[in-house]
């Protein structure tokens, strides 16, 4: 009995997420398949393989070279900010806790902007591999950088004030836009559509050379992140509760805030601002899986990642030969079940 | 091998298919005669009008590789200020011959644009009588002997802010240009100025340029400015010399420079020195 039981408890969940793997995989085929240039499926295979494409030199440069390294930062971009939303939702134990809630997205844009402005004020050597680094970097230490800010703000007598952490989380939104809004001021043409195009959302520039730094990072990140899927599910009993389970958790909580904006703020930086798939995507996993981290994790990275890829898709040939930004679409989807949600809890509470 | 050969032959005689990026790439391929073989064009093209109905590739800073790949070209002309980055190695690492040349905002500039795409498109000539042609139109500028204090707004369509261009714009090279001074020193690019600052500044003439193809309502921007009673004893506002300028001609720096320097010499010179 006692054994059947524990079988049935990790045979849906395994089910479940293979499902969802076949979901991003077929999506993954997809995407590289359609496009702006229709390409028959057979070269499609041959460029996949990396089998000479005769006759069709641009054809598998596409698919090779624009499209491959595209979906391959869709599925890491994606699962990062889908796993970043499902943790962040365990450890401030709040369903509504997004990376863009608590300042990472907003310290990442600062960063950018700060960077495409006064980049070459800050950094008076023209390298190349310098301002390559100072763009991602950037974004990246201003996400971690606020994150961290309204942490401790937030944090008093080692729990964590929701409330407190929404309104913090808020004044430094209103902070950082300032910030922005200077750097906007002295920017020039040039600058401001870049950062404009930029904040909207795009994998555009994804590159196999930009793919060989960001997977290992990502991945290692990731790892990590999965290993504290059981400290995850004892916070879930309550800060209090965790504490008496012998779980150190001021420190699991900093560690686990600091992957996530590490993650978040890299694809913030690679990717500018890609809305909701962080908020929704644990959301429609637990509504597959229930609350256990040991699935929840690795069925909102993969699910994620398919999202993004979809998403990805759609702007590419929503309009033909040009491209939506991404965020805009994922935000024009997200945002409505955000309020969906929101709307759903309050009619719970009620009942 | 005779399938190699049959290949080679045929990409040697099949038209040539040209993707141009960049208002000013646009206008000089066709002032060049070979707007024929242009098979998509960037949003920043908005010139000669029939540029309007070929396939959008995306505006200039934000080009899709695979969206100008897909139309098959066997060239692709782009200005300097093409992006994001990424696009453009993406475009010249599949092979197809990219030529970028710099993004006008001078004369000079223009005709070293003209001579590059006259030489890369078979039309020395063709290139040759076109600068001819742009000299000798700029040739024909009358100087001012005072020179009318002008400041130029980008169209706020009704909403928001003025904003004024200032140092190292297009539009301040224009104004020079065309014999006028423009008076917006104390910023570069385009800024937001207060209402008191273009009362003290007292320019002889306002040019708002407003893109064009846009739905708008000339009238109503115009009357904006002239029925503000702040700018009452603005002497451009006063004389009445508040003028819309198209902003894709006016700002292009492309093949129609010499009108519309000419066209904004002509209204230089209709102002009564202050």
């Amino acid at each position: 009995m006692q054994r059947s039981a524990t079988k049935r408890n990790w045979k849906r969940p395994v089910v479940v997420i293979g499902w969802i793997a076949a979901g991003l995989l077929l999506s993954m085929l997809l995407s590289a398949a359609l496009g702006d240039k229709s390409i028959p499926a057979e070269t499609v295979v041959r460029a996949i393989f990396g089998i000479e494409t005769q006759g069709h030199a641009i054809d598998g440069i596409i698919v090779r070279d624009i499209r491959a390294p595209r979906i391959l930062t869709a599925v890491l971009v994606g699962a990062t900010l889908a796993i970043s939303g499902a943790v962040l939702q365990a450890i401030f134990r709040n369903a509504l806790a997004d990376p863009g809630l608590i300042g990472v997205s907003a310290g990442g844009a600062a960063g950018a902007i700060v960077f495409i402005v006064f980049g070459s004020w800050l950094i008076p050597v023209s390298w190349t591999l310098v301002h390559e680094l100072g763009i991602n970097l950037f974004p990246m230490a201003g996400g971690i950088g606020v994150t961290l800010f309204v942490y401790r703000l937030a944090l008093h007598e080692g729990r964590i004030h929701v409330t407190t952490m929404l309104l913090v989380g808020l004044a430094m939104n209103a902070l950082v836009g300032a910030l922005i809004g200077y750097a906007v001021f002295f920017s020039n043409d040039d600058q401001l559509r870049d950062y404009t195009f930029w904040s909207l959302g795009s994998l555009a520039r994804a590159n196999w050379n930009m793919l060989s730094w960001l997977a290992p990072i990502i991945i290692l990140i990731m790892g990590a992140l999965l290993s504290y899927r059981r400290q995850l599910n004892l916070l879930l009993l309550g800060e209090y509760e965790a504490v008496h389970l012998g779980l150190d958790v001021e420190k699991i909580r900093r560690r686990l805030i600091l992957l996530t904006a590490s993650g978040v703020g890299l694809t913030v930086a690679l990717c500018g601002m890609i809305g909701f798939v962080g908020l929704v995507t644990p959301h429609l996993c637990r509504l597959l899986l229930g609350p256990d981290h040991r699935w929840l994790l690795p069925a909102s990275a993969l699910m994620g990642a398919a999202i993004l890829v979809c998403a990805d898709l759609l702007a590419r040939i929503s309009i033909q030969y040009s491209e939506l930004p991404v965020g805009v679409l994922t935000a024009t989807v997200g945002a409505p079940f955000f309020l969906y949600l929101i709307v759903r809890a309050k009619r719970q509470t009620s009942i | 091998m005779s399938i190699a050969l049959t290949a080679s032959f045929l990409s040697a005689d099949a038209a040539t298919r040209i993707v141009t990026v960049g208002g000013a790439a646009t206008e000089i391929v066709f002032a060049l005669e070979r707007g024929d073989d242009v098979v998509g064009v960037d949003l920043s093209s908005t010139f000669p009008e029939s540029v309007r109905d070929l396939p959008q590739v995306g505006y200039v800073r934000s080009i899709s590789a695979e969206g100008v790949l897909a139309l098959e070209p066997t060239k692709i002309i782009s200005t300097a200020d093409i992006g994001p980055a990424n696009s453009l190695e993406q475009i010249q690492a599949s092979g197809v011959p990219t030529s970028v040349i710099p993004s006008p905002s001078s004369p000079e500039e223009l005709y070293e644009a003209i001579d590059l795409l006259g030489n890369e498109l078979d039309r020395s000539e063709a290139a040759y009588e076109l600068k001819l042609q742009i000299q000798s139109q700029l040739n024909r500028i009358e100087t001012l002997d005072t020179k009318p204090k002008v400041v130029f707004f980008m169209s706020s369509q009704g909403i928001g802010n003025l904003n004024a261009a200032g140092r190292g714009t297009k539009a301040a090279s224009i104004i020079e240009l065309a014999g006028g001074v423009n008076v917006i020193n104390s910023h570069a690019g385009y800024k937001s100025i207060s209402h008191e600052a273009l009362v003290a500044l007292q320019p002889d003439i306002i040019l708002i340029g407003l893109a064009e193809g846009m739905p708008h309502n000339e009238i109503r921007i115009l009357d904006k400015v002239i029925n503000n009673p702040v700018w009452r004893n603005v002497p451009a506002v006063r004389e009445r010399r508040v003028h819309i300028v198209p902003l894709g001609r006016t700002l292009g720096f492309g093949v129609r420079l010499g009108d519309a320097t000419l066209e904004l010499n002509q209204l230089f010179a209709e102002a009564p020195s202050t």
